[in-house]
């Protein structure tokens, strides 16, 4: 199990370069079962890693691009009428995949954001009335432009709290930035990745994810931990209960990353950053750096022990 | 703590090791209560453990209920039949002992493990009623930890044994203060709280005497008595412990006279009063011996004293004990616990200067054909002596001048006969002189009587008390001399002084213990100076324990209580009660209320915490929101001497406080985290030592 979990990364890390943690959090949070959102200035490899993912994991891809006019039929697909049969024939949308990579989701309007984020939430989309149910894993991977750049919608807070981890990629350091400068065709290297796990190997991985065992005293600190966010001392947004459940989910999977079968507080502390911050930052008004210094707060109030 | 079968509070499921620890606690209370019970209770209640451990191997819980009902039965006609023999104390404590062995036959239901545990309870307790010594007690309170184990090992299936037995024992000791505020204040209001009368087999002396008759009793090492004098001591050759006055001879025995019974019966009625009346002369504090007896169970109404005896009519243990006419002291009722009294004693008080001439002829009567030879023998000494002295002095020298002599093995008597004694075989003990020598005074015509009673005492150092056993039983004369009353004469002194100078265990010591043929009793050691130092060690733990627990009658309470609390009445009795009771609640409350507040902490958490406080003092704190493993990685930094035993608790705090353990597992690795916290702490200061040191060289360089 551990050696499929190194082949990942070290595949990862070889396209992403120098992102260590980046790319550990982002498998940590597909192995949860969580949906990711990587927030970044363009020019990044946010699509880059999303990319990789869905070659190693072996997951059908589709790709969307939202921009200001994107319909939601665009996104989940339509009943078409078809001449020839005198019938409505269903026509799928690119949110029928397994990875489902939502490029510049701020670009779109609320109401086609809204559209993703049912299918986010409850892995069925409704076309014309009748449900579909979506494919098995279903992930989707959005970026956005950081919330400062022009025509942009900045998602609400009740849709940023269907992402269980919120990542940005930040710039590679000097050394790693010379080897990207240094290496081939990125799309080249790309289409020669060998995918690792197969669906079933994956499903087993996210099942392991689920017996990672959290005592007593971790479920105590996550607790305390919500209920900070939730006192007046402080002046962020609230810790919901799924906050909570993600955290946990979060911490498992990144426990389970390194091959312990428990979580220790350290897992928790590594990934509450990423799964917090932008449920904690009060919404529109804020910048990237608010929800992480709300974060920092929130973590040095708390006593692990207590 | 798991609490087994929470969910099925209905059923009850015991594990195997559970089964078997009940089986265990049944047996030991059986055994505590089992020499009270008759044989054919005895029989059916091992036929009840016997079918329990038939269930046990096939590993049921209950029995066929034909079998039970043909159990139930059986023992209840059984019972019935014979209840009117056993007397109602011991038909309840049989019917309560069948309920218990039956009741295990059945364990459907957690409450009739609870039950079952209670009847125990009940059992535990019914065997205190006859035995109320030190030792049985201790017993009782071994046997009762057992049966509280037992309930609470249901609860606790995933701890060892040894621990729950910890926690048992923990439990009982805890709850023992408050039993002891109970024992010294609860009201024991007459029917309600008091210890029911057993009716045992009569021990010590009986009120008829043959030659012979003591031997058996000398032969126990069973405590008889204790007292504690007050002031005076009296010498040892003066402790003539006179219990019953016997002064009817048929030819074969000596018995109480029927005229004595009758005076007896009357006293105890209270239609007669008799209360002895003493010169100021003979109340001369020198001559005046005050004493506290705490008379052993005998199921008899015979107490002890020493001539003359006045009880004190103030001291409320007093109440139902009488004088009687012959100087004896008699109890009421029969001595079913432990009676302590307090009597005073006139050494040299003359008893009885006047004798009536029907008491004289009662103290002269001897059946016409019985002992010729002794008759003659007297008849010849009264012409040669007229003064009664000379002729008591001329027997008493013929007794130590003759082939007498002194034995607890005298070959046997032909139908008692006297004669055969005093002219053929000349070896006898106490009972056999003194018969002999009493016929001789009264066919001399000397008014004359036997006494038994005890002789003697050992004297305990460490509760400055005398113990008076058994085997101290003795027999001796009392002759009526005009002018002087009756007078004690001892003819077992004139063939072997030695037992009434120093005791009578000491000089036949080993052909006593020949006789008692118990090798482990400690009385057969007491040559041995270190386990009689021990025996008489424990046997002053007994006094004690003799005189103020089970000596603490109602009435003492009441004394007890008025010394604190001045004369209260019930009602302030009552809001007393009320209000110690309110204060314990209270205190229960206010603890709960407390740790409700307080979080529970694990015991490693307690332990880590410990550590990070040994830290903090020197210096290194952890940050609030620090990990322990990240904290490992401060104190490496910061104090890598004590890092390395910091790492190992941290690991196994760690191990503890986030990984999923089995019970055993999460035992050891806390046992292996408090060794890791003894060498840390052990570390952190041999450092500080040497840092202590280093800075005195420093400062002397």
């Amino acid at each position: 199990m551990q050696s499929i979990i190194d082949t990942i990364l070290s595949q990862l890390n070889s396209i992403i370069l120098g992102k260590d943690n980046e790319t550990r959090l982002a498998l940590a949070c597909l192995l949860a079962k969580g949906h990711l959102l990587i927030e970044d200035l363009p020019g990044m490899g946010k699509t880059t890693l999303a990319h990789t993912l869905a070659k190693t994991l072996g997951l059908s891809f589709q790709r969307i691009q939202f921009t200001s006019d994107l319909l939601p039929a665009d996104v989940v697909g339509m009943s078409i009428f078809n001449p020839e049969k005198q019938n409505f024939s269903l026509h799928k949308g690119p949110v029928f995949s397994q990875l489902l990579l939502a490029d510049e989701i701020n670009r779109a309007s609320p109401k086609t954001q809204s559209a993703l984020l049912e299918a986010m939430e409850e892995n069925q989309v409704s076309i014309d009335g009748v449900s579909h149910h979506l494919p098995k894993p279903f992930f989707v991977i959005a970026t956005q432009n950081p919330l400062f750049h022009a025509g942009t919608y900045p998602l609400p807070e009740s849709q940023l709290d269907r992402f269980m981890m919120r990542i940005s990629l930040g710039f590679p350091s000097a050394e790693a930035e010379k080897q990207i400068l240094l290496a081939e065709d990125q799309q080249l290297k790309l289409n020669s990745l060998e995918q690792v796990v197969d669906l079933e190997q994956l499903t087993q991985l996210q099942h392991s994810v689920t017996q990672i065992y959290a005592s007593d005293s971790i479920l105590n600190y996550i607790i305390a931990l919500c209920q900070y966010s939730r006192s007046d001392e402080f002046n962020g947004e609230p810790l919901s209960p799924r906050a909570g459940k993600s955290l946990l989910n979060a911490a498992r999977s990144w426990a389970f990353t390194f091959n312990r079968d428990h979580v220790l507080v350290d897992d928790i502390q590594a990934v509450f950053e990423v799964v917090c911050q932008h449920r904690l930052s009060s919404g529109s008004e804020n910048i990237h750096s608010t929800g992480q210094s709300l974060a920092m707060q929130v973590i040095q109030q708390i006593d692990p022990l207590a | 703590m798991s609490v087994n079968n929470a969910n099925k509070p209905a059923s009850f499921q015991a594990s195997k090791n559970l089964v078997w620890l009940l089986f265990l606690s049944q047996l030991a209370n059986f055994s505590l209560i089992g020499q009270e019970l008759s044989l054919w209770m005895l029989a059916l209640i091992g036929l009840c453990l016997l079918w329990r451990l038939v269930l046990n191997y096939r590993q049921l819980q209950v029995s066929s209920k034909w079998l039970l009902t043909l159990f139930a039965l059986s023992g209840c006609t059984v019972l019935a039949i014979s209840a009117q023999q056993l007397g109602l104390l011991l038909t309840m404590i049989h019917l309560l002992c069948f309920a218990y062995a039956l009741k295990q036959l059945e364990l459907k239901r957690r409450s009739d493990f609870y039950q079952l545990i209670l009847i125990a309870l009940f059992v535990l307790a019914a065997a205190m009623i006859f035995n109320q010594t030190l030792y049985f007690s201790m017993l009782v309170f071994a046997v009762l930890v057992v049966n509280i184990t037992v309930l609470i090992y249901f609860f606790m299936t995933n701890t060892t044994l040894p621990q729950v037995f910890k926690m048992g024992s923990k439990l009982v000791l805890q709850s023992v203060p408050l039993a002891v505020l109970l024992f010294i204040i609860f009201p024991r209001v007459a029917p309600f709280w008091q210890v029911p009368l057993a009716n045992s087999a009569k021990t010590g002396l009986s009120d008829e005497v043959r030659p012979g008759d003591i031997a058996s009793l000398i032969k126990s090492g069973n405590l008889a008595f204790r007292v504690n004098f007050t002031d005076n001591k009296p010498l040892f050759n003066q402790l003539y412990w006179r219990a019953i006055v016997l002064d009817q001879y048929d030819g074969n025995s000596w018995k109480k006279s029927t005229a004595s019974i009758a005076q007896g019966r009357a006293i105890i009625s209270g239609k007669w009063q008799f209360s002895p009346e003493f010169s100021l002369q003979d109340k001369r504090l020198n001559n005046t011996l005050s004493y506290q007896v705490i008379a052993q169970p005998s199921y008899q109404h015979w107490l002890y004293s020493l001539a003359v005896p006045e009880l004190n009519s103030r001291n409320a243990n007093n109440a139902d004990a009488l004088v009687l006419p012959d100087f004896t002291l008699l109890n009421k009722t029969a001595i079913t616990q432990a009676l302590s009294y307090q009597a005073n004693s006139y050494i040299h008080a003359p008893m009885n200067l006047m004798l009536s001439k029907y008491n004289r002829a009662r103290n002269l009567f001897y059946p016409t054909n019985a002992n010729p030879r002794l008759v003659a023998k007297a008849l010849k000494l009264r012409q040669q002596f007229k003064e009664d002295n000379q002729l008591i002095l001329k027997v008493l020298k013929d007794i130590r001048q003759q082939n007498y002599h002194y034995t607890l093995k005298p070959p046997p008597l032909i139908n008692n006969n006297l004669d055969q004694f005093y002219f053929d075989t000349k070896s006898g003990f106490c009972v056999h002189y003194a018969s002999s020598f009493t016929f001789l005074m009264r066919a001399a015509g000397i008014p004359a009587r036997v006494i038994t009673g005890y002789m003697g005492g050992e004297y305990n150092a460490n509760g400055d008390y005398y113990s008076i056993y058994q085997y101290d039983a003795h027999a001796w004369s009392e002759v009526w001399l005009k002018g002087k009353g009756w007078i004690r004469v001892d003819p077992t002194a004139a063939v072997s002084p030695e037992r009434v100078d120093k005791g009578f265990s000491q000089t036949l010591f080993a052909q006593q213990s020949v006789l008692d043929g118990n090798v482990f009793s400690l009385q057969n050691y007491r040559n041995i100076k270190w386990i009689n130092f021990f025996r008489q060690q424990i046997d002053a733990l007994d006094y004690q324990w003799t005189r103020w627990v089970i000596g603490y009658t109602p009435e003492r309470q009441l004394k007890l209580l008025s010394n604190w609390f001045g004369d209260y009445k019930p009602w302030q009795l009552a809001i007393l009660l009320m209000f110690t009771i309110g204060v314990i609640l209270a205190w229960l409350w206010w603890n709960n209320r407390i740790k409700s507040h307080k979080k529970i902490r694990a015991p490693w958490l307690e332990l880590y915490v410990k550590a990070l406080s040994l830290l903090a003092k020197q210096g290194i704190v952890k940050l609030k929101h620090q990990s322990a493993n990240d904290f490992i990685l401060t104190v490496l930094t910061k104090s890598p001497e004590n890092a390395h035993f910091f790492n190992c608790l941290s690991e196994n705090f760690i191990r503890l406080n986030y990984r999923m353990l089995n019970e055993n597992e999460r035992l050891s690795t806390c046992n292996e985290m408090k060794e890791n916290y003894n060498q840390f702490e052990r570390k952190l200061r041999s450092i500080r030592f040497n840092k202590k040191t280093q800075h005195i060289n420093v400062e002397k360089l």
